[in-house]
């Protein structure tokens, strides 16, 4: 497949079905690389479909690089050389205490030879970050990590500078080693899409792992078609306009924000901001399963990786999975009751 | 661990129920402290099981536990009970209440505790459970069966005093408890599957309470003895026992078979003690013989086998009673000189009597108005000249056999015997036994007859004799084993060979002792008797008592004292009973009008739930289109729920059809075409690929069919609520 005929393809009628197409590749090259994590995988396209961003909780060694790595080298920036500029299709940071924060968005540097400041992007410029182990660092990296995630863009020396349309950042950090981090805040947090946890793979799939090392090693995935960027931004948009979110669907998700808000194990419920992130991925999600509409279905897979992170829970409760299932049942069940 | 608050009230509802369950059966054992302590033991053992089962005790030591309690309550029982000084220093009712108290709770505590942790431990055993406390209860009330209305007359009285009919009452006793029980079963399943459970188990209670209620069984309450007459017979159902003869007089075909023998004995099961009537007396009176005889049939022919019922007119007139509404003289009874009494008797009867029958030596018989329609099928009273006991037994001697005003052929009517020389023989000997000064006086001869027989038979309900003269095989056999029919055709048969006036009178007999102190008597299927009779110039026909030394029967002594006084009571419309004048309907009355009404209106719930049911699963594939994706998706909703699959609550429809989709994949598809359609797909038939929705419900119903085992797939066509369940 050359880089025209994808053109072409992007410029002709672009419907639900080519932005499926667009995610199956996407999932089939990841996948490929990433064994026995295809529930992570779908998440992660959705986030990166719905312009979101992800925080994991994993343990090292699960295959986070890999992934990232593998979906940053999915995605072919098919832009002329000059307009693209110097971004990346992958970059990763490791966050540590001494970290600061122009090692992460770039830094001016003075020019000898020209006599001129030019400006050296920092690693977030780039399609697909990896921000490993986030809550190691200072708050002051985590801020300017953060508006960059927010806002797509980087200020240095007071000049702001845009980042890529496509950014999109996989961040981690490690459930149990909590020494020397600075955990991030609700607030902070509500900057993530999903916040999602992984736990091991099954045997098999570690079996397959181990059996497919070769494989993988020699970048066999490599060879399987890729996505334009193009072809990505042109998803999001056509996903945007055509997958309907019913009106029972948008009662559902504020029912669901109100029940949280209003449950006693609850401290700080839900952002608006959060249903307003959560339509994009809903969207996506639905058009990835092959349907012009939201169903609850996709409420029921979505909600808890949206809103996990973002409730302040009081004394007593530990985990927010329990709160969100209490929450989203009767919601659920009231539009299942709705849908006959 | 700890638990819901449904949790919690389902536990106290289980204590509660065992603690109910534990009174009760107390109640017939022990003191009222040791009924409350069993209760308060089984209450705190079902608990105290629910909590260990919580700490994850197991099963075994839990049951091991609730026996160590028990024991050791018992082996301390022993001490209060068995210990002087103990008895002495509390003074012995406290000991005994101490002891009882202790006894109970420790009794109550362990068994409610192996019950409940066994039933924790494995779900079957909760059944277990269940069907005890059911039991206990049962037991408690089961002297209620039979129409036995009286048992346990602490609860019926209560009942009497409201005014309700306790059959009733009980009925709806039982069926709460069945509610109850199902309710705790059904414990911890959606509300709305427990809600169908209890409304099927108050249908199902419902009718069975109605068609107790309103056909009281026929067969049942019919004598004992006359079943298998009756069925030769065609229907001539007679009351009392020993009217096996009754009939047999006017009804000549159908009874072949068994021309030749006796009527078979009265059959040895529980309706022996069955009310049959109650009689009550207007006045004190002790028949001679302290027995009270009603008669409701004289045999007094010989048919060549035995004696039956005389087809001569005018014989016997004392023997028939016909209830005519203006009332009926009895003729045939002398009003002599001999000191007689006048007694009027009010009968109620409670089983179905064809014959009117009557203490002897009835002047008059006129009917009575029903005391109380519910209870008893007809009443009459009845005037009798009746020979007191005060009568001393040398008044009778010298008195003449039979009446001068008799004509030779009423005479060799009443002196017939079988062509058997032993009778004569025996007869002779008898007499030539007696003092000189008596041998020719009747009632000396009948008295000796008596005492040969009561000498030398045995009461027995084991033999049977089947030959041309049973009475004969009787009388001249080894030992001589038979029991009243074959005692007082034998008696009758020994005074006509002495040639005394004697017949065979059918009917009840009961101990005048049973009276008592009251003026009620009741009559039980069990009365039924016969006995020989002897004409006395002057006096009218004696009843000959023959009751044998020896008997292999036994007797059961009469412990119904409370029913026969309550029934009393009733039957002479007074008291408590006593309905107040029928002026407009009462409370009792809409209660009735509300009970009559509760089967129709059941059967119109029923109706309108089938309705529904049908409707909608007929739907899409009557109107056009499957008439839509909610309706076709709705008639296969229906469809699942009928064998039991039902979305979970808080289940997508996704994840349900999901589920289901090895069974039943076409519902998947229909699914995604009612979701698509109610979430606003722009095409959303296109899930069904090129299928109708019609066609994609009937693939569904198809394969659900194929799907369960038929007996499930028919109970869900049968039941009315499946579509209740749908969700």
């Amino acid at each position: 497949m050359t880089m025209e005929s994808m053109l072409t393809e992007t410029s002709s009628a672009f419907g639900l079905s080519e932005c499926r197409e667009v995610a199956r590749r996407l999932f089939d090259r990841v996948s490929a690389v990433v064994r026995g994590r295809d529930d992570v995988i779908e998440l992660v396209l959705v986030a990166l479909l719905a312009d979101g961003h992800i925080l994991l909780e994993d343990f090292p060694g699960s295959g986070k690089t890999t992934l990232a790595k593998a979906l940053g080298e999915a995605i072919v920036d098919d832009r002329p050389f000059d307009v693209k500029g110097d971004i990346e299709a992958f970059r990763r940071i490791q966050f540590t205490p001494d970290l600061l924060p122009s090692d992460v968005t770039g830094t001016t540097v003075f020019e000898p030879a020209t006599g001129t400041f030019s400006f050296r992007p920092g690693p977030v410029f780039a399609h697909v970050v990896l921000a490993d182990e986030i809550n190691r660092t200072s708050p002051k990296v985590q801020a300017a990590m953060l508006e960059a995630m927010a806002e797509k863009q980087v200020t240095v020396d007071n000049q702001t500078r845009a980042l890529d349309d496509l950014f999109f950042v996989i961040a981690t950090q490690n459930p149990l080693d909590l020494a020397g981090t600075y955990p991030l805040p609700v607030a902070q947090l509500d900057r993530f899409l999903f916040k999602i946890r992984m736990t091991h793979i099954d045997r098999a799939s570690e079996l397959d792992v181990l059996r497919t090392m070769r494989a993988r090693k020699t970048g066999a995935a490599r060879s399987m078609p890729a996505v334009s960027r193009s072809e990505l931004l042109r998803a999001r948009s056509v996903v945007e306009d055509q997958v309907r979110v019913h009106a029972l669907v948008q009662e559902s998700l504020v029912d669901v924000a109100t029940r949280l808000r209003e449950d006693r194990r609850v401290l700080q419920g839900v952002s608006t901001r959060s249903l307003v992130l959560a339509v994009p991925a809903l969207q996506i999600r639905a058009m990835m399963y092959g349907r012009d509409f939201v169903s609850s279905e996709d409420l029921e897979a979505l909600l808890p990786m949206v809103f996990q992170h973002r409730l302040e829970l009081s004394a007593g409760a530990e985990e927010a999975r329990p709160v969100i299932r209490d929450a989203l049942g009767p919601v659920l069940e009231r539009l299942a009751r709705a849908t006959v | 661990m700890s638990f819901s608050p449904s949790q919690n009230a389902g536990h106290a509802l289980h204590a509660l129920l065992l603690a109910v369950a534990a009174a009760v059966f107390a109640n017939e054992l022990t003191l009222p402290p040791g009924v409350v302590a069993a209760a308060a033991g089984a209450f705190a053992g079902s608990l105290w099981a629910e909590s260990l089962h919580a700490r994850r005790l197991r099963t075994f030591a839990s049951v091991a536990l609730g026996l160590l309690v028990g024991g050791l309550g018992l082996a301390l029982t022993q001490v209060f009970l068995g210990s002087a000084t103990l008895a002495e220093a509390l003074g012995p009712t406290v000991a005994m209440g101490v002891g009882e108290v202790v006894r109970w709770v420790a009794v109550a505590l362990g068994g409610a505790l192996v019950l409940r942790a066994v039933a924790l431990g494995y779900r079957a055993a909760l059944a277990l459970e269940g069907s005890i406390a059911v039991l206990v209860v049962a037991t408690t009330v089961q002297a209620h069966r039979d129409g036995m209305i009286a048992r346990p007359l602490e609860i019926s009285d209560w009942f009497w005093q409201q005014g309700i009919d306790p059959v009733v009452a009980f009925l709806g006793v039982g069926l709460l408890a069945g509610l109850l029980l199902a309710g705790v079963m059904a414990r911890g399943r959606s509300p709305g599957r427990t809600l169908a459970q209890l409304l099927i188990v108050l249908l199902l209670g419902l009718w069975l309470g109605v068609r107790l209620h309103r056909e009281p069984p026929e067969s049942d309450l019919r004598n004992a003895v006359g079943e298998k007459l009756d069925k030769a017979q065609d229907g001539d159902r007679d009351g009392p026992a020993s009217a096996g003869q009754g009939g047999q007089g006017e009804s000549k075909e159908g009874k072949n078979k068994e021309d030749n023998d006796l009527p078979p004995p009265p059959k040895q099961h529980g309706g022996q003690q069955r009310p049959s009537a109650v009689v009550v007396f207007h006045r004190d009176v002790l028949p001679f013989g302290e027995v009270f005889y009603f008669r409701h049939a004289a045999f007094s022919q010989f048919n060549g086998a035995r004696l039956v019922e005389a087809t001569r007119r005018g014989v016997d007139p004392d023997a028939r009673y016909d209830a005519r509404p203006e009332g009926f003289d009895v003729p045939g009874v002398h009003n002599s000189g001999l000191d007689r009494e006048e007694v009027a008797t009010d009968v109620a009867l409670m089983s179905e009597h064809s014959r009117t029958f009557a203490l002897i030596d009835a002047t008059r018989v006129e009917p009575r108005p029903n005391p109380d329609s519910a209870r008893f099928r007809r009443a009459y009273r009845v005037v009798s000249q009746v020979v007191s006991a005060d009568v001393p037994l040398e008044n009778l001697l010298g008195l003449a056999p039979g009446d001068p005003g008799w004509d030779e052929a009423t005479w060799s009517l009443y002196t017939e015997l079988p062509h058997d020389e032993r009778y004569h023989d025996l007869a002779r000997r008898l007499q030539s036994e007696l003092r000189p000064e008596y041998k020719s006086d009747p009632i000396a001869l009948a008295f000796a007859v008596k005492q040969y027989l009561e000498e030398n038979t045995t009461y027995s309900f084991k033999r049977k004799y089947t030959g041309d003269d049973p009475t004969g095989e009787f009388l001249f056999s080894e030992d001589k084993r038979g029991y009243c029919v074959h005692l007082a055709h034998a008696a009758a048969y020994l005074m006509r060979a002495l040639g005394l006036p004697a017949r065979v009178s059918a009917g009840y007999a009961v101990p005048a002792a049973n009276l008592g102190t009251g003026s009620a008597l009741l009559i039980k299927e069990g009365d039924a008797h016969a006995w020989a009779e002897l004409y006395l110039e002057g006096l009218g026909w004696l009843p000959i008592e023959v009751t044998p030394q020896k008997t292999d029967v036994e007797p059961a002594p009469f412990e119904e004292q409370d029913l026969q006084q309550l029934l009393g009571e009733m039957a002479r419309k007074e008291g408590r009973f006593e309905r107040a004048p029928p002026t407009g309907p009462k409370l009792m009355d809409y209660l009735r009008a509300a009970w009559d009404a509760v089967p129709w209106v059941l059967l119109g719930f029923l109706g309108v739930l089938y309705a529904v049911k049908v409707g909608r699963l007929l739907l899409p594939l009557v109107l056009r289109g499957g008439g839509g994706p909610k309706v076709s998706y709705r008639a296969a909703l229906d469809t699942l729920a009928s064998v039991g699959w039902v979305r979970g609550r808080g289940e997508s429809r996704e994840r349900f059809a999901g589920r289901v989709a090895d069974r039943v994949p076409a519902f998947e598809a229909l699914t995604r075409v009612n979701v698509g359609a109610a979430l606003g797909a722009r095409a959303p038939l296109e899930a069904a690929q090129g299928v109708s929705l019609a066609a994609l419900y009937r693939m569904t119903a198809g394969q659900v069919r194929g799907a369960v085992p038929w007996y499930r797939w028919l109970l869900g066509v049968l039941n009315p609520l499946s579509w209740w369940w749908s969700r």
